[in-house]
């Protein structure tokens, strides 16, 4: 069963027409609950609320955390046999495995720090660091063992601490340190500001981000039609070397987005960075909560929309 | 030395209410059925809370999806916007949109807090303060965002005049989150004035998910009874600085973490604030709303909460 999802998230993404594809994680419970199951050192302690009715089942680390087994292995060795089209592979990273956990190991281990905040920062670099160490390097090498040549490292909480941000740089460059293989980041939902000038030292090809979720649905090309594109500025006058992969397709509305609105919000962006060699047409996030039908419509109008960028540079 | 207890903030739901939400929320389920849930864990909320001999009683708002919803639904000016963070947790609130002038046309908090629950005497409602909840905001229609803030406070001063409440707190993380402008401060006073010029119980500020420190001394000089303050991030030595005349809230209880703290520890906590401070009089509390943690794990902390009460009036 699970194989055949796996084959049925490649095809898609393949029929759609995308360049780069991978499975849409069918064979994973989801993003953190399903690598923690694969390490030693967390326990799961029960549900709690993300927004609304939405909730996750949160862990709390109590001991150092090691890795049971790499956990994507399968995932990837099927997709690589299976797969038309170049591949990736996304993987939770250190940041967010470490944020979105309760800590009742690494803060006893620092009380004897005054600042409560200071304390809270010194644990979390110490936790972050073990999963590097422990947990994300391991599955890194055993995936680039096997064949993978692109790797995504998913940290929706990047920015959730302001006084964190270096940390999950920190964490993020001692995983792929040496090691060969194209990364990227994928940062979504937050406040990017918070990424300067941290980012300008990350060692990735590129980072995805969520923009479309921000930015109206009309055709243009201006700062007031495009408003979910404004980040950008930023990663120009910080002189960022990345490529960058803003959203064109908002993931949480059944809006299907035009191939034109896609070339507009491509266009845009490329203009803000002044290289159109930079950008990356991508969506905001993953499509889990959409039908496969709106998804598959979705992603239509993302290649179609990027191909339509494409033939303005020609 | 005098010492209270109190929540300040809202309960996690169980997970048999977060199931009920899911399955409501997808048609599965009609709102009946939902509001028995919510009612009936509202009561255990009530309960847990007089066993352990808190001073006033929150009813839990578990029907609250953020603390912002039921003013960004029902005030006159606003309407609900997208997700965005809030503060510095994997927690995400509806922005409040500032469409037109804020206005209090209707009871704000009708059904939503279960007063038949609570005992009269003992009821505590919570609610943002207009400053924390004009910052949150997303302002498309003021332009000084003082008038913003002046408006806010007028309709929250016009439903709180009317609650049944004996002591009502005002959330204010965004005094404390980071360091704000003096000017800013003195906008957040003022309006917390037009607040308790029409409100004559109890009143309180709740700081937290920053230092306190980022809002001193001014914070000293707010019109309230009680200034609540999330000792998770707020060092020690900080509170050492400053003169105080008014009841300190500790919030000394992790909320977003699941390590327990003891009953003597939380005793010790307090008596070293009674020690080492000008501090007469305690509200013990968590650093927020227990919201954060699992339902069984905010309920340990709470009990631990009510046995170092009981140790203390020991003293």
């Amino acid at each position: 069963m699970e194989d055949w999802a796996s084959l049925y998230g490649i095809r898609f993404h393949e029929s759609a027409g995308l360049d780069i594809v991978y499975d849409g994680e069918q064979r994973r419970v989801e993003m953190y609950e399903y690598p923690l199951m694969h390490v030693r050192g967390f326990r799961f302690v029960g549900y709690v609320k993300v927004w609304d009715f939405e909730i996750f089942k949160k862990a709390a680390v109590f001991d150092r955390p090691s890795l049971i087994k790499p956990y994507h292995i399968e995932e990837f060795e099927f997709a690589k046999k299976k797969a038309r089209r170049e591949l990736k592979i996304p993987i939770t990273g250190p940041y967010t495995l470490a944020d979105w956990s309760f800590d009742e190991y690494y803060v006893k281990r620092k009380l004897d720090v005054d600042d409560p905040i200071e304390r809270r920062r010194m644990s979390k670099r110490d936790m972050v660091l073990d999963l590097v160490k422990e947990v994300i390097r391991p599955n890194l090498e055993a995936l680039i063992r096997v064949g993978a040549k692109r790797i995504q490292i998913d940290e929706p909480a990047a920015t959730t601490k302001p006084n964190e941000v270096d940390i999950f740089v920190e964490g993020f460059n001692e995983a792929v340190k040496g090691l060969d293989c194209i990364f990227s980041v994928h940062i979504c939902y937050s406040d990017y500001r918070l990424l300067f000038p941290y980012i300008l030292d990350l060692k990735a090809e590129h980072i995805s981000i969520e923009c479309a979720n921000r930015d109206t649905k009309m055709l243009g090309r201006d700062e007031s039609s495009r408003p979910g594109y404004s980040v950008l500025k930023l990663f120009r006058e910080y002189g960022t070397k990345m490529k960058v992969a803003p959203g064109v397709i908002d993931v949480h509305t059944d809006f299907i987005e035009s191939p034109e609105l896609v070339r507009d919000r491509l266009l845009y962006a490329a203009k803000l960075l002044d290289d159109p060699s930079k950008i990356i047409a991508s969506n905001d996030c993953g499509l889990r909560t959409r039908t496969w039908e709106v998804a598959y419509e979705k992603e239509k109008a993302l290649v179609a929309g990027a191909e339509l960028a494409r033939k303005e540079f020609e | 030395m005098k010492v209270s207890g109190h929540l300040v903030g809202p309960q996690p739901r169980s997970e048999e209410l977060m199931k009920v939400y899911r399955e409501y929320a997808k048609g599965k389920l009609a709102k009946q059925a939902l509001d028995e849930v919510i009612r009936k864990e509202t009561e255990e909320n009530v309960k847990i809370q007089m066993e352990n001999d808190f001073t006033v009683i929150i009813d839990g708002m578990l029907n609250w999806h953020d603390l912002l919803r039921p003013f960004a639904e029902r005030l006159s000016g606003v309407e609900v916007g997208g997700l965005a963070r809030w503060f510095d947790n994997n927690v995400f609130y509806k922005q409040p949109v500032i469409v037109g002038k804020v206005e209090r046309t209707r009871p704000l908090l009708e059904n939503m807090i279960f007063y038949d629950l609570v005992p009269p005497r003992k009821l505590k409602v919570i609610v943002p303060d207009p400053y924390t909840f004009s910052k949150l905001s997303v302002n498309k229609s003021y332009r000084r965002f003082e008038d913003l803030v002046y408006d806010v406070a007028e309709a929250m001063a016009e439903e709180i005049r009317v609650l049944p409440a004996v002591h009502v707190q005002l959330t204010a993380p965004s005094l404390v989150y980071e360091k704000l402008p003096k000017d800013e401060i003195e906008l957040a006073m003022n309006a917390v004035e037009i607040v308790r010029r029409k409100y004559v119980g109890t009143l309180s500020i709740h700081t937290c998910f920053g230092s306190v420190v980022n809002a001193m001394p001014e914070l000293l000089d707010f019109p309230v009874d009680i200034i609540g303050v999330d000792m998770t991030v707020t060092s020690f030595k900080d509170l050492k600085d400053y003169d105080f005349t008014k009841i300190l809230g500790i919030g000394c209880v992790d909320a977003r973490n699941t390590v327990i703290e003891t009953p003597d520890e939380i005793v010790s906590t307090v008596m070293r604030v009674f020690s080492e401070t000008s501090v007469k009089q305690v509200y013990v509390s968590p650093s927020a709303g227990l919201e954060f943690l699992p339902n069984n794990v905010a309920n340990i902390k709470i009990r631990n909460i009510g046995f170092a009460l009981k140790l203390l009036r020991e003293v």
